[in-house]
């Protein structure tokens, strides 16, 4: 039986980890681990037939690390074939006479890929199709690309491996984080969603964190992906004890876990990083030759992916909206842009539609000429760059096609195949190759049909040879073809049909609107209209332009009317809250209050509209104090909020003390308003003498002095004496320090020494990066606060402390 | 190849990775949650980065003998003392924005300045490893005053060595070293590649 049909077959067992064996044997660190299989082969042989004695049916070679990309670090590029030919042989010796399979196994070169890191996609398909070679003409009987993060990378590992050669290759990424997202930002469904369209013969998972964190990550890949499943992780999260790492999960614990990896639908199932030989003796025990679970067949949506956001398109899913503003075709101004080879304006478009709600994007950089495929796979990265949503690549070069799949992050979409041979003998395979969805658009050699059945005819007949070529079902959505009303005004009609019938066989369908309306008068109009027309005939997408904003209400409208919008709730969620309006009386301020736009600004961080809002509410009669009280405060006070549960990360957190900082000059500069200081709110704050980095120190300063604390901002490189006498003349309730150098924490202790002798009363709140909590508790400062809204906490816990009276 | 000659390098094409950007921002280490307002803002402090850098480098070859003999260096045959720079522009537009009140932008441009200093660190060291292989010696990682037994105050050592001057480098009382955005380093040299894996290298 071959490879492949065995996996279907019954469950295999992969062996377990290799570092740790390694440690375990020879007590000894190696600069790489691959360096054993030329300088003490007999300790992977070793290993190696100890997880086959236990059960193993596939071993792993030692060459996670023996790519040139990564052997360079360690100045031994030029020995690849050394260290993969002889982690090949030492693997088949072991298995001499044992029914077992050697899996030739490929890491991460430790460089990312441009436009994330500074490798060239060149260098690393180069690296990758070697090392895939080496091994196989080494005698690998398939290929494991393991412990990916990041799915660009994996991919490129992926298409060098199966161009370079014809033995099974299985791709496996690693999730090291507990919200499940590959150190590149990939879910799990965008991973699964990428890898089932590529020709890879098995996807998993593997490494990362511990073993209870894969449950979520399983089901999510099972959700959208029917490749064989492998998975082995780590015997839980490394614990350092002394100079070495232990992993605190023993064989009977690990068992349990591989047991739910087995009834979550695995086919390949085996242990990482600390897993031993024992570990895998128990699995073999229990699951070795064991059926694989039947899992239920995924929902027949289209789907699609970016590197951090996923798309499927389907009957009964909500409507997806496709931006097409990315269109030198349509906007002049991008077509002398890229004329000039630039790409401003196109990313602001991404992020513009993005913003406005877009699902996914069109990318057409249509520029005729030579350059034109390397322009369209460097534009396509590059607006990649800023925005999360997937793409349509629109492009009718086969050429420009290749060159942004390869260098495209996750499963982009083909826009577009048609029903001409040219056109789909070029294209499918290429789809196949880069693992790209495909629009099947209705229109052959003789053009595009008039009938309705005639056009559903050619997408029945692209979909049955993409089909025999080895694309799956949700790599295929049909576009039935939108004409100009102008030029038929019949057609309309058509395309209304043919979407009524590709509904009833379950194809999915997505049509380009705005040609409906070419050549005619008011196009939004008409646009709004065929479209609604469109969602009620079954249209399931539409590439349109998110941006018309009385076109997306129209459409939330369509999609409540027509059952696409379960319960309302989109509908709902978009227009409550919104004033009715009688036709014919005039239109009601339909803005926010000055208030809640204030508020808003400040949240977000807009410093732009804060001073004339300012000017109006106070206009409207509002004293400069309740701005401050009841908005502005309010407002930093989320955004506090909002980085605490990580809605927020430190930028925005930033970004909104700004405006906050320019809303409160405003109202000092302009009004006079001025916050008192009350007891227990006034800070001398200063970084320490012999350190010049204060930019830590700026961003607190601007926080609490915008949360409403009176700051005395001292400056960089201070001495203990300056701090204590600012301190005592300003009669300030804290001192709060802040230090990077290792090297200037003594003098954090000198001003805790001054401060105690002089001035008691006054409490020290220390920060910094080489500053922890038992540093400041050895030290003798109140607190240690690991950024401004900790020192926010714990001013006020002292402060309470100081109120009741406690020691502290 | 002369030991002893002063070397310098000015010629860096800098790489700057934006995820290393978004982490030391705060993002940690997923990019799904950076927001689009914070990635244009780096995208522009990019662009504008290059006008902002004057990276230089300066660095010599020791015998051990002619070494202060600090036990950093313990073993080595020959020592390599570097000291590396972007220079103070970049600096002073950080500090003239957050003076504008516009930190975040200051943070940033500090942020991609911290990169690109360790980039002129990092491509140095690359040209003295070949340096070493070229002289048939093996070179250990790159390692900086401050860290473990070599304390802060052997800054000193390498500036009276270096003519930090003739890159615009000079060194505080607290051994700092102004512009902020530089790097000291040695480099020891082996004869014997198993001594490349010590500690402290």
């Amino acid at each position: 039986m071959k490879f492949k049909d065995i996996l279907c077959d019954q469950i295999l067992i992969l062996d377990g980890g290799m570092g740790t064996e390694i440690m375990k044997r020879t007590r000894q660190r190696f600069d790489y681990p691959e360096l054993l299989n030329l300088e003490k082969d007999n300790v992977i042989l070793d290993i190696h037939k100890a997880y086959l004695e236990a059960g193993a049916d596939i071993i792993e070679t030692n060459t996670l690390g023996a790519s040139r990309v990564k052997l360079n670090e360690h100045g031994a590029g030029d020995r690849v074939k050394d260290f993969n030919r002889a982690a090949v042989n030492i693997a088949k010796k072991a298995c001499a006479g044992k029914n077992a399979y050697v899996a030739g196994s490929i890491g991460p070169l430790g460089k990312l890929i441009q436009p994330i890191g500074d490798l060239s996609i060149e260098e690393a398909y180069a690296a990758f199709a070697e090392q895939a070679g080496i091994l196989e003409q080494s005698g690998a009987d398939l290929l494991l690309i393991e412990t990916q993060i990041d799915i660009l990378e994996a991919k490129t590992a992926l298409i060098a491996a199966k161009s370079e050669t014809s033995i099974p290759v299985a791709v496996s990424m690693t999730f090291p984080f507990e919200d499940t997202l590959t150190v590149t930002g990939s879910d799990p469904a965008t991973t699964a969603i990428t890898f089932s369209a590529t020709e890879a013969d098995i996807f998993g998972v593997n490494c990362g964190g511990h073993p209870e964190n894969f449950e979520p990550i399983i089901r999510e890949i099972v959700t959208h992906s029917r490749k064989p499943l492998i998975i082995y992780a780590n015997a839980g999260e490394p614990e350092k004890k002394g100079n070495t790492v232990h992993f605190p999960l023993g064989p009977e614990e690990y068992l349990k876990y591989a047991i739910k990896f087995y009834q979550q639908g695995a086919n390949i199932i085996g242990g990482c990083c600390g897993t031993s030989p024992e570990h895998i003796r128990l699995i073999a025990q229990r699951l070795k030759g064991e059926k694989p679970v039947k899992l239920k067949t995924i929902e027949p949506f289209f789907r699609a992916s970016s590197r951090n956001s996923i798309l499927t398109i389907g009957n009964s899913l909500p409507f997806r909206v496709i931006g097409e503003n990315i269109n030198p075709f349509a906007k002049k101004k991008l077509k002398k842009e890229f004329k000039q080879n630039k790409l401003d304006l196109a990313r602001k478009y991404a992020r513009k539609q993005e913003i406005a709600g877009a699902d996914a994007l069109d990318i057409n950089l249509g520029k005729r000429g030579e350059d034109e495929p390397g322009f369209f796979a460097k534009g396509v990265s590059n607006i990649q760059a800023v925005t999360g949503l997937p793409f349509f690549l629109d492009n009718s070069n086969p050429d420009s096609l290749e060159q942004a799949l390869r260098s495209y992050s996750g499963k982009g979409v083909i826009n577009s195949v048609t029903g001409e041979k040219k056109s789909y003998e070029r294209l499918f395979p290429l789809a196949k190759k880069y693992g790209a969805g495909v629009i099947l658009l209705a229109l052959n050699e003789n053009g595009i049909p008039e009938k309705a059945e005639n056009r559903i005819k050619i997408i029945k007949n692209l979909y049955k040879i993409a089909l025999d070529q080895g694309l799956n079902g949700d790599d295929l959505i049909a576009d039935p073809i939108t004409l100009s009303l102008a030029s038929s005004q019949a057609s309309s009609h058509e395309t209304l049909k043919a979407i009524e019938l590709a509904f009833s066989l379950q194809i999915p369908t997505i049509l380009g609107l705005s040609n409906i309306s070419f050549g005619l008068p008011l196009r939004r109009l008409l646009n709004a209209a065929f479209l609604n027309l469109a969602v009620k005939s079954g249209l399931d997408s539409a590439i349109l332009n998110p941006l018309d904003t009385n076109l997306i209400s129209s459409l939330m409208a369509a999609a409540a009317l027509s059952g696409r919008d379960q319960g309302l709730r989109n509908y709902i969620k978009e227009f409550s809250g919104q004033p009715e309006s009688e036709p014919g009386e005039s239109e009601p301020e339909k803005d926010e209050s000055l208030e809640k736009k204030l508020f808003r600004a400040v949240l977000e961080g807009e410093k732009s509209p804060v001073e004339a809002l300012i000017k109006k509410l106070i206009d409207q009669g509002k004293t400069g104090f309740e701005i401050l009280e009841e908005i502005l405060s309010p407002a930093l006070q989320k955004a506090g909020k909002n980085y605490e549960k990580k809605i927020y990360f430190l930028p925005q957190l930033i970004l909104s003390a700004e405006a906050m900082e320019t809303a409160s000059k405003c109202l000092e500069e302009s009004f006079s308003v001025k916050k008192s200081t009350k007891p227990g709110e006034k800070i001398v704050l200063a970084t320490v003498a012999g350190d010049l980095h204060d930019i830590g120190k700026n961003i607190v300063s601007l926080v609490l002095r915008n949360l409403g604390y009176t700051l005395i901002d001292l400056g960089k490189n201070i001495s203990a004496d300056k701090i204590v006498a600012a301190a005592i003349r300003e009669k300030a309730d804290f001192i709060g320090l802040s230090a990077l150098m290792t090297t200037t924490l003594d003098e954090m202790e000198r001003v805790i020494a001054q401060k105690n002798s002089k001035a008691p009363g006054i409490r020290v709140i220390i920060g910094g990066a080489a500053v922890s909590p038992s540093f400041a508790e050895k030290i003798g400062a109140d607190a240690y606060a690991k950024d401004a809204l900790d020192a926010v906490r714990k001013m006020k816990e002292i402060s309470r402390q100081i109120d009741k009276k406690l020691p502290l | 190849m002369n030991s002893d000659k002063i070397h310098k390098l000015e010629k860096f094409n800098i790489n700057i990775e934006d995820r290393r950007i978004f982490i030391r921002l705060g993002y940690g280490s997923s990019s799904g949650n950076i927001n689009d307002q914070a990635k244009e803002m780096v995208f522009k402090a990019k662009n504008k980065l290059s006008s902002l850098l004057q990276p230089n480098a300066v660095f010599k070859i020791l015998d051990y003998e002619a070494t202060n003999k600090h036990p950093i260096f313990k073993d080595a045959k020959k020592v390599a003392l570097c000291i590396c720079t972007i220079g103070i522009g970049l600096e002073e537009a950080s500090s003239k924005l957050i003076e504008k009140n516009k930190i975040l932008d200051g943070f940033i441009l500090d942020t991609l300045g911290s990169e690109a200093a360790e980039d002129v660190a990092r491509q140095t060291d690359k040209y003295i490893a070949e340096k070493a292989k070229e002289m048939g010696l093996w070179p250990s990682k790159r390692f900086s005053p401050g860290y473990s037994i070599w304390d802060i105050q052997e800054q000193a050592y390498l500036f009276k060595i270096l003519p930090a001057e003739d890159i615009g480098v000079r060194l505080t009382d607290s051994f700092m070293m102004v512009p902020r955005k530089s790097v000291s380093f040695r480099i020891n040299f082996y004869d014997d590649k198993n001594k490349t894996s010590r500690s402290f290298s």
